[in-house]
């Protein structure tokens, strides 16, 4: 009987098909703590370093600074009750969803913080549900609003994900409650005969400001209690320090990658197109910010030294560059033109980039199981 | 029903009896190519793996209970041939091969006695589900009974020795047209206890979403059936989230569902890969590769009772004491969840590079 022996490791190991680099130190931008990184570094990690540093944390921060924004909107807003206050609300709205499209890619680590209660699933419930919740959360507010409940922070903390985040804030900013009229002057009479509308508005604000928070401190101070920011964590290979059932134990690569390829897969296979801000009307502007997101990671930031694109042209990979270039160039074309069809097959095909030529280019394992099944 | 169903206990279950002098092996089918194929097992205080080449994916696998150093793995379907090996390396490996117009699921059992085995098998001319039997000793097929449906894929002996418990996939697929699904719009998945003397239907039992596939079980001691399921999405008329988890506990006329929160039962992605029982902490255990997720739920109240992140989880199987949850993953990685906590033991961590663990991992039992 042929028997083959081999030996096990118990350090962590990340395949990566390209030469090895010493480095001495690394330090995270915008960061709380330094990280070093004594063992050798690969152009891989680096092109990993520099997406977390240069696209991720800066969307999170993006993110936040957009709902700090809104939230101070709605207090100006409901401060002074007026067509020109309503039209900034508004518009802050907007630059929060593009905001949040922005990062929406990258849903891991702080995004989620628990499995079973992820954070991002307060703020885009669709994103988690795949189902257009509006009709729900517009009977939500109505009971809210006739109801006589303390609207206080505990009130929007304790609430379902569904009745919470962008699309409640959405339904609040623009359309009455009683006749879901978009019309401004609709929309301000209704705040100024019934104050319970102003605190729902400043209420969902400020609670989705503070969801924005939690994930932005949890990529930059501090993740699930540790002390130590989730960056640094990741980077470090340490969250499998962390006693937490919600850490799974894949690479930063990995999870880079697994991530904007659920992300495509959602687009391709929901109908984001028609789901997603139906009332504000932005949805192609966000998807534009997402397709953006990834242009970058894959292109780096300016003045990387390496990038996915690079690595995969140096690994022999130049047509697969090529295409994956072509399919990006395609899905803005689809946005530009509005079309929702041809969106969701560009999404498709960008969905099997990350799937395979990408992983399969820079030697990453996503798993046997992940792509094959029984 | 219900005397039937009681007439599955009452017999001795070798998991019953003290392990603790015996030698403990965790084993898997792995790899990732034809030139890598095998199987390959680890115990705890080797620092090594062994391995025996199969030369084709491999899937399930069955210990004999009465010569334990016997096990047989299924090829993962639809493939037609398995490997009899000795993990004592006394004998050479055995192949055998699915009878002419069949291919195999997967999966396999043996008899009480060790002298027979069954494996989970398809006619593809006809579609019918077939549980082939064949001798242990040379292999060779000495009988064949109806699965009762379509797509049999993990079966398993019930505690009585008599009755076969069989997850019906009910998918109708054909080695020509490869693992594509070919009868969506009809499916019928069913659980159904066959008796393996004479093959006869002794009972089935559904669950209520028609697009649910049941695919694995497992059988405990008391009688207990889990049920790990995937769901064909793509046939659903609705877009409702399914329970991919179930409990038939004897004496029962139905199946009993395994509810998650919302978004845990999301994550897994309409798909549960293994199931195991462990009848002293009234749990059941559920992998999840698609999901990354581990799953624990109480069969007395079916209250969900944690769970545990891994990338592309697949194998589960309980140590040898029923101390610790055994997780497998195609990385090469085992991890140990303690039985009593729901925690993972970090410290019993192991890691095997070269090795990727394939989709369900038996925990062995050999005298020392």
């Amino acid at each position: 009987m042929l028997k083959l022996h081999v030996n096990k490791s118990i350090n962590h190991v990340l395949k990566v098909a390209l030469f090895s680099t010493s480095i001495a130190l690394l330090s995270g931008c915008n960061t709380s703590s330094s990280s070093s990184v004594t063992t050798k570094t690969t152009e891989l990690d680096l092109a990993v370093i520099d997406t977390l540093d240069n696209l991720v944390i800066p969307a999170a921060s993006n993110f936040q600074q957009q709902t700090s924004a809104l939230h101070n909107s709605a207090n100006n807003f409901c401060t002074n009750i007026s067509e020109g206050n309503l039209d900034t609300l508004q518009q802050q709205w907007k630059e929060t969803s593009v905001a949040w499209y922005q990062l929406l890619p990258f849903q891991f680590g702080p995004m989620i913080n628990s499995v079973a209660l992820p954070t991002y699933s307060f703020i885009d419930y669709y994103r988690l549900a795949h189902t257009d919740s509006l009709q729900t959360v517009r009977s939500f507010i109505d009971t809210t609003l006739a109801a006589s409940s303390n609207l206080n922070d505990l009130f929007f903390q304790i609430q379902s994900a569904r009745n919470t985040g962008l699309l409640a804030l959405e339904i609040t900013i623009f359309e009455t409650a009683d006749s879901e009229s978009s019309d401004k002057a609709d929309i301000i009479l209704e705040f100024t005969n019934n104050s319970r509308k102003c605190e729902l508005l400043k209420g969902y604000a400020k609670e989705l400001d503070r969801r924005a928070q939690t994930i932005h401190s949890g990529w930059t101070t501090d993740y699930a209690d540790s002390g130590i920011s989730y960056r640094d964590l990741l980077i470090n290979n340490r969250l499998e320090e962390l006693d937490d059932p919600n850490e799974d134990g894949q690479p930063a690569i990995s999870k880079l990658t697994v991530a904007v390829q659920n992300y495509y897969d959602y687009l391709a296979n929901r109908n984001v197109t028609t789901d997603i801000a139906q009332l504000a009307g932005n949805v192609w502007q966000g998807l534009e910010a997402s397709i953006n997101s990834t242009e970058q990671m894959l292109m780096g930031s300016t003045g990387s030294k390496v990038n996915v694109f690079a690595l995969l042209d140096n690994g022999g990979h130049e047509q697969d560059v090529a295409n994956i270039k072509a399919n990006l160039q395609t899905i803005q074309q689809t946005i530009s033109d509005k079309n929702t069809v041809d969106f969701k097959a560009a999404a498709a095909v960008l969905d099997g980039n990350f799937k395979r030529e990408i992983p399969d280019g820079l030697n990453v394992n996503l798993g046997l199981n992940f792509s094959d099944g029984d | 029903m219900p005397a039937a169903a009681n007439a599955l206990l009452g017999f001795n279950w070798p998991q019953d009896t003290d392990k603790s002098a015996e030698q403990e092996l965790w084993i898997s089918a792995q790899g990732r190519d034809k030139d890598s194929y095998s199987i390959s097992w680890a115990g705890n205080d080797r620092d090594k793996t062994e391995q025996v080449l199969s030369g084709f994916r491999g899937h399930g696998l069955s210990q004999n209970p009465t010569r334990p150093e016997q096990v047989i793995m299924f090829a993962r379907r639809p493939g037609t041939i398995g490997l009899s090996i000795n993990v004592l390396g006394d004998e050479a490996p055995q192949p055998f091969h699915s009878p002419p117009g069949h291919h195999m699921h997967g999966h396999g059992c043996f008899s009480a006695d060790g002298q027979f085995f069954y494996s989970a098998e398809s006619d593809y001319r006809t579609g019918e589900g077939k549980i082939i039997v064949r001798r242990s000793d040379n292999l060779q097929q000495v009988s064949e009974f109806s699965s009762h449906g379509i797509g049999p894929h993990e079966i398993a002996l019930m505690p009585d020795g008599k009755t076969l418990a069989i997850a019906n996939g009910g998918l109708l697929t054909h080695p020509d047209q490869g693992r594509k699904v070919l009868n969506l719009d009809s499916m019928r998945s069913t659980l159904s206890y066959v008796d393996i003397q004479n093959g006869e239907l002794i009972t089935e039992l559904t669950v209520e979403e028609e697009k649910a596939s049941i695919r694995h079980l497992d059988v405990a001691s008391n009688g207990h059936v889990a049920l790990a399921i995937q769901v064909q999405r793509k046939g659903m008329q609705h877009g409702e989230l399914v329970p991919l988890a179930a409990l038939h506990k004897p004496g029962k006329d139905q199946l009993e569902s395994l509810h998650a929160p919302e978004a845990l039962t999301l994550k897994l992605n309409d798909y549960m890969g293994s199931v195991r029982l462990h009848a002293e902490k009234n749990l059941a255990a559920f992998t999840s590769p698609k999901g990354d997720l581990a799953m624990f739920w109480d069969t007395r109240d079916l209250s969900l009772q944690g769970y545990h992140a891994f990338h592309d989880v697949c194998g589960l199987t309980l140590t040898q004491d029923n101390k610790h949850f055994v997780l497998s993953n195609s990385a090469g990685k085992l991890r140990f969840i303690d039985s009593t906590s729901l925690k993972e033991n970090k410290s019993k961590r192991l890691y095997f590079p070269e090795t990727s663990w394939d989709n369900h991992m038996l925990t062995l039992s050999l005298p020392s």
